[in-house]
């Protein structure tokens, strides 16, 4: 939802995602299996050592615990936002992408959508967190609230006709939650998954994370899955092979393969961002 | 391994995991030092929940233990379903499903339990009821409390080596009312139930208990597991003491192994006593008004008011160490 909060401020991803059709979505997600790489059995254990050595000349005087999470990163990173300040006021985006995003977990979990503004609003309803964004939706208006329910159907036609049907088998699970403590406890990285792929890695990378975003691409949307892909690694012991963001405004894929360089650069990328914090007290 | 985590290098996890559930031990528990700690649990709690109108149940589950071992004392929210609270009862049903039917996946195991509860909502006619709540709500609704639950069923499905469990009893959580006065329900969350192994391999009798937790372990995780522990030795019905407890946060991928001895019984009992003696205030507002007035009624005496004995709330520090 928050990811819409700087849609406005465009940049194309370094590789410019293509229209795809639902086989070529699938293939994307898929990437190529004979990529999938045996797992580094020290790899997360050494990216959690190099976090834990860094974090251990930051956290000192911290207010704890610090929870970083991929918002916290980008604003960090951008100086855009103060990070500390979370509230942020709803915006016709950020209304979209919540209920683009209860929309996509439908369509998941049950494969179909009927109403888009209706099973939207009702999946928002029955989680009380949700409620401000019930509450912005209901209060929309006039012409406001045409633009909003017209671009939130295309969006889902977009979604219904361009997202392939996965199978069960591959365990599909939505809006997955990873905390991952550090520094006993005084950090927590956390990241909520829209969709992750494959059942747990038994010697060979296995899993797939998946975001849909509702705006427009950004060069950060690469970013936020890859700091999803180092949580993955740290909390499963093996890193996924595949991240995939598709963009329900286009039908659009971006995908990439997870390798040892992604990751380490997302290391780089987490202690550049809480050291920053902790100078900015 | 015991009190730490899993080597995040062990692949895959769950045989890890499978490996330390089952794994064989001598029993850590005497017969009599249970009957001992069940006599002293006994009369602390009586004292403890003394001030109880004699219609009053305090009920002590994982929640108010760690709300009260925090420190946070406040007066509990009526409870509600939402997709939060109602994955878990959907999830166990969809796990059993599952393991009957090894073709059946967590989506397929989720979407028969949900249309099978909203089909009981006929028959139930309770509006808080999770089939009537489930009845109650929109497509939209249920896709979000499906969706929970696929990721809950998929958590536990995945946690475990189902194959090397032998025949594992899940979701059986166990309610012990102790005491004779009954005041005081002890409730344990157990998501999987099995049997240790023997040293020659075949499973033995004594239980080994799995409980998947939210979040990630926090300074009260072992007292948690201990109210799990605690709650299947206590239950007379069966008479049996588990051999140890697995915490498992798939949220970070980390587990918790206890074994189950006195001193973990003994801690988990004091922090139970807190938590009453703690409840018991707040539950009968008149109590604080009786003891303040008896209080004042003895002014010349030295017996102190019965609230000011009553001992700090066990630290949390020192029920992890």
């Amino acid at each position: 939802m928050a990811d819409q909060m700087i849609a406005e401020d465009l940049r194309q991803p370094s590789t410019r995602p293509v229209p795809t059709t639902g086989a070529d979505v699938l293939a994307s997600i898929r990437g190529t299996s004979s990529h999938r790489p045996r797992v580094d059995p020290g790899l997360s254990g050494g990216l959690r050592d190099w976090l834990e050595d860094g974090l251990c000349s930051l956290t000192a005087g911290l207010v704890t615990p610090l929870v970083v999470s991929k918002q916290t990163l980008r604003d960090t990173l951008s100086d855009r936002v103060d990070p500390r300040n979370t509230k942020a006021t709803i915006t016709d985006s950020m209304a979209l992408g919540a209920v683009m995003d209860a929309l996509f977990r439908q369509l998941v979990t049950t494969g179909h959508i009927d109403d888009p503004v209706k099973d939207g609003i009702d999946a928002l309803r029955v989680d009380p967190r949700r409620s401000e964004v019930v509450d912005f939706v209901h209060g929309l208006a006039g012409q406001q609230l045409v633009d909003f329910q017209n671009e939130l159907n295309a969006q889902a036609r977009i979604l219904l006709t361009r997202w392939p049907r996965l199978s069960p088998a591959w365990l599909p699970r939505t809006q997955e939650r990873i905390a991952v403590p550090l520094a006993g406890g005084d950090v927590v990285l956390v990241g909520v998954v829209d969709l992750i792929v494959g059942a747990p890695s038994s010697g060979r990378a296995s899993v797939g994370l998946i975001e849909l975003k509702s705006g427009r691409a950004r060069v950060e949307d690469r970013e936020d899955l890859r700091f999803y892909a180092l949580l993955e690694t740290l909390r499963g012991g093996a890193a996924p092979f595949r991240l995939a963001t598709f963009y329900s405004r286009t039908g659009e894929v971006d995908a990439e393969d997870v390798d040892d360089e992604l990751l380490t650069s997302s290391v780089r990328r987490v202690l550049t961002a809480i050291g920053r914090m902790v100078e900015e007290g | 391994m015991v009190g730490t985590s899993i080597p995040s290098t062990a692949l895959p996890k769950a045989a890890s995991l499978t490996e330390v559930l089952l794994a064989p031990s001598p029993p850590l528990v005497e017969l009599s030092e249970l009957h001992r700690l069940r006599h002293t649990f006994e009369c602390e709690l009586q004292m403890a929940a003394g001030p109880l109108d004699p219609k009053d149940r305090v009920r002590v589950d994982t929640y108010r233990l760690r709300n009260s071992m925090t420190g946070k004392n406040e007066a509990d929210s009526p409870f509600r379903w939402t997709p939060w609270t109602a994955r878990r009862p959907i999830g166990v049903e969809s796990v059993r499903a599952c393991l009957s039917n090894p073709r059946l996946t967590p989506v397929q195991a989720t979407h028969e339990a949900i249309a099978r509860l909203i089909r009981r909502a006929d028959d139930e006619r309770r509006p808080d009821s999770l089939s009537g709540w489930l009845a109650g709500l929109a497509i939209g609704g249920r896709a979000v409390v499906q969706a929970e639950a696929v990721v809950w069923t998929t958590q536990l499905l995945t946690a475990l080596d189902w194959t090397k469990l032998g025949r594992p009893a899940v979701g059986g959580d166990r309610s012990v009312v102790v005491g004779s006065s009954g005041h005081v329900l002890l409730r344990g969350r157990i998501e999987v139930l099995a049997r240790a192994l023997s040293g020659d391999g075949s499973f033995g009798p004594q239980p080994v208990l799995f409980s998947m937790m939210t979040g990630r372990p926090g300074p009260t995780a072992r007292a948690e597991l201990g109210l799990t522990a605690l709650t299947v030795t206590l239950d007379d019905r069966h008479s049996e003491i588990p051999l140890r407890v697995i915490g498992w946060w798939p949220q970070c991928g980390r587990a918790l192994v206890v074994p189950v001895d006195v001193a973990l019984l003994s801690r988990t009992c004091e922090a139970v006593v807190a938590t009453v003696r703690a409840t018991a205030p707040t539950r009968r507002p008149r109590f604080a008004e009786m003891a303040t007035r008896e209080s004042a009624e003895r002014k010349t005496t030295r017996t102190a008011p019965r609230t000011a004995r009553k001992p700090p709330i066990i630290s949390a520090e020192r029920v992890a160490s």
